[in-house]
């Protein structure tokens, strides 16, 4: 069976996962996240949802999208091309 | 630095052509004239054994995550080798439902990239989305990366990191899947 573990930051869990990382859970602690995960109501645009520790649902403000963000030509065309020239 | 962009895409139309054949070595029936286009779909023969690995090396699931909303994700795996490989990474999203965007594969990297004798390593990496039923056929993207310096050159354990400014859909579960892919020089 694979390490299962949560994240919380702040206050909200933000993700669940399995291997390294973050605090240990129980495997039907992961189940019982992973169904309140997939039960996330729909939010207007412009709002999200963050799921708190307590796997309750809080309406946010979704945070606003870097319109530039800051890295060189050089930079872009590396992630773009994937590898170091 | 200056960067042509013809020598970059010779470089990468090399670093495909090294995968195909790779690939090829692995066992999977490669049809003459493939592109990278047909990466994927070949890797995903590999990970899923129908390429036929060597006995002992296989596609691991390197661990997952889930995150409860959508947002940015600084999220890493370490994945171990007691060989000197090819790296062949898969993020495999087990309930997407459509198509996977460039950059959301190119936001994925090796940390400690690992490297083939010569000093030079070929990597492999792609995002796959699954959905309950299974692959989504045809909803992978692939790019492969080389690079030279021989600092590079260790088997063993190889960090891999989703850049901070990777996007990630609330819900949907991302596996790491981590092979090898030797023979790529």
């Amino acid at each position: 069976m694979k390490r299962c573990y949560k994240i919380i930051e702040g206050g909200y869990l933000t993700a669940i996962g399995t291997g390294p990382g973050g605090e240990e859970i129980t495997r039907e602690e992961y189940d019982q996240i992973l169904f309140a995960i997939r039960s996330r109501p729909d939010a207007e645009p412009g709002y999200m949802y963050r799921l708190k520790a307590d796997l309750t649902w809080k309406l946010t403000e979704a945070p606003l999208e870097d319109p530039d963000p800051e890295i060189s030509d050089e930079e872009a065309l590396d992630i773009i091309l994937g590898g170091d020239a | 630095m200056n960067v042509s962009i013809q020598s970059e895409i010779n470089r990468i139309s090399g670093n495909v052509s090294s995968a195909l054949a790779a690939i090829a070595e692995k066992g999977v029936s490669v049809p003459a004239g493939s592109k990278s286009d047909a990466l994927s779909s070949l890797i995903r023969s590999i990970a899923s054994g129908g390429g036929g690995l060597p006995a002992g090396i296989s596609a691991l699931d390197c661990g997952s995550f889930t995150p409860a909303s959508d947002s940015s994700n600084p999220y890493s795996v370490t994945c171990s080798f007691e060989e000197t490989p090819n790296f062949l990474v898969v993020v495999r999203d087990d309930n997407g439902t459509g198509a996977v965007s460039g950059m959301m594969v190119a936001q994925i990297a090796l940390a400690m990239p690992v490297a083939t004798a010569n000093g030079v390593y070929s990597f492999v990496y792609t995002m796959l989305r699954y959905n309950t039923s299974g692959l989504i056929a045809g909803s992978g993207s692939t790019v492969v990366g080389t690079a030279k310096s021989e600092n590079y050159f260790k088997p063993g354990a190889a960090v891999i990191n989703a850049n901070p400014s990777a996007k990630f859909h609330g819900g949907y579960t991302y596996h790491w899947i981590c092979g090898v892919l030797d023979g790529i020089v």
